[in-house]
């Protein structure tokens, strides 16, 4: 998950368990999202921690009273923020056989005040027959956070159950911010096939490509290629609003994965929309791939890009510093996939361009010298296409080697 | 630093890590403010929470049986 889109998500955790709007806390979104879930754990700890000691009691108490009158005392009396904070002390079967008789209104109020971690013997229990309805409430008062600390504890059919249960904005929303999302791909992959395209074509309309394009990344490839050719069969409107919303939200890192998963018809088609053709956005996408260490991902894409929008690309690249043109010129020695075509921007570079290359080689920058000599001295399988590399790169890279005290 | 610095350093157990030590004071104001707020509520609300869940015993029945299950 890119870090940026990592961190809202823990944003809008950590503003739900303060009670107070996300914006209040608008300032932590450069925080990166580890610092933030650290901050949120102990937070938690110390609002969950109130009384809960205390609360043993009451649990020791509901054991020896029968199940329906526990209910009919949890419901009438105790209400729901007492249940939550004793739920953890009381035993599995028990708090079960309670919630069982309890309506699904009031299991989302103790829901939104649980601290699961605390109650993961119970959750993970909780038959479908209970997720659902208390999935679908949770759903229609939009409470997202609450609900993805949940179903990060049920078995994946009982998320299944409750995503099928959902509307699209609900799931889109739950899904983002859904504790342990390694388990998204498995428990998706469980939904009907038809789900996940709807979904995506859900997302332009609701506005939430950020979300969709968070849940295409927990896909594995496999599943994700399908889905990514349902972003480029939308409208030539809706790709502008992707690749809007993508540009705003600084979040190429997570729309290059899914552009490499297309099929190749489908990635044409995305290619030749004119929102892809425009200087910005090229300029954003060639720097984020260099500086994620994403050019692998990018390389799909510009293979398809019509010729003059792909002539724009190599003057991108002379733009980019010195450690982010190091550091593609090191993903591209490790695949030819990407050798070939980086050395075929370098090859359609101007005068300038090459120069600039030329003079990071000739001293400026030793790394990228070293890199280049290295493969040209002992990477037999890549000389046809150093061979291919202008001649003044070609010759500064030998000289480099001089320097190095090297014959190549 | 200042004592919003430190209650949230008590409360991630160590010295801030970069991207929080980043803040402001402002910020880390607005946040050590929040959490305080939210902890305190938290703590208001349980204590309604047992005095109304003590409503269906007796009057002079509530001070032990308060003992009893809340301590």
């Amino acid at each position: 998950m890119s870090q940026r889109l990592e961190s809202s998500a823990e944003v809008l955790k950590l503003a739900r368990l303060l009670d107070i709007e996300p914006s209040t806390l608008g300032f932590l979104e450069s925080v990166p999202p580890t610092e933030l879930r650290a901050l949120r754990e102990g937070v938690t700890d110390l609002i969950f921690d109130a009384g809960a000691k205390s609360l043993k009691r009451v649990a020791a108490g509901a054991k020896l009273l029968p199940s329906p009158l526990v209910a009919t005392i949890a419901l009438k009396s105790f209400g729901a923020l007492l249940c939550a904070r004793a739920a953890g002390a009381v035993d599995p079967d028990k708090a079960l056989d309670v919630a069982k008789r309890l309506p699904a209104g009031f299991l989302a109020d103790v829901t939104i005040q649980l601290d699961p971690r605390r109650v993961a013997a119970i959750i993970s229990r909780v038959p479908e027959a209970l997720v659902v309805p208390v999935a679908t409430e949770l759903g229609k008062r939009e409470e997202h956070v609450t609900m993805g600390r949940f179903l990060a504890y049920v078995p994946d059919q009982a998320v299944v159950a409750a995503m099928t249960a959902l509307s699209d904005e609900a799931m889109l929303r739950t899904a983002f911010v859904l504790e342990h999302k390694d388990r998204l791909d498995h428990a998706l992959g469980l939904l009907p096939p038809a789900r996940l395209p709807g979904i995506i074509e859900s997302a332009s309309a609701l506005g939430l490509w950020p979300e969709a394009l968070d849940l295409l990344e927990h896909l594995s490839d496999v599943r994700r290629g399908p889905v990514a050719d349902v972003v480029a069969d939308q409208s030539p409107e809706v790709i502008e609003g992707l690749v809007a919303a993508v540009s705003d939200a600084g979040i190429w890192e997570n729309l290059l994965p899914v552009v490499r998963v297309m099929s190749e018809t489908h990635r044409l088609q995305l290619a030749a929309h004119p929102a892809f053709h425009e200087e910005q956005i090229l300029r954003e996408i060639v720097t984020t791939a260099a500086r994620s260490g994403l050019w692998i991902d990018l390389v799909p894409l510009l293979r398809v890009l019509p010729d003059e929008v792909f002539a724009q690309v190599p003057a991108l690249v002379v733009e980019l510093s010195n450690e982010a043109l190091t550091s593609i010129v090191a993903e591209a020695l490790e695949s030819v996939e990407i050798l070939a075509p980086f050395i075929d921007i370098l090859s359609r570079m101007d005068e300038q361009g090459v120069q600039r290359v030329v003079d990071l080689i000739d001293g400026e920058h030793e790394e990228l010298a070293r890199l280049l000599v290295d493969a040209l001295a002992n990477r037999p399988e890549l000389q046809d296409l150093l061979a291919q590399v202008p001649p003044h790169i070609h010759a500064a890279i030998e000289t480099a080697a001089g320097r190095f005290g090297l014959r190549l | 630093m200042s004592s919003r610095r430190s209650e949230i350093e008590s409360l991630i157990g160590g010295q801030l890590p970069p991207g929080l030590d980043a803040l402001s004071d402002a910020d880390l104001d607005t946040l050590a403010a929040a959490i305080s707020d939210a902890s305190r509520h938290q703590e208001s609300a349980l204590a309604s929470a047992i005095d109304n869940g003590l409503n269906i015993v007796p009057r002079v029945l509530r001070g032990t049986v308060r003992k009893a299950l809340f301590g």
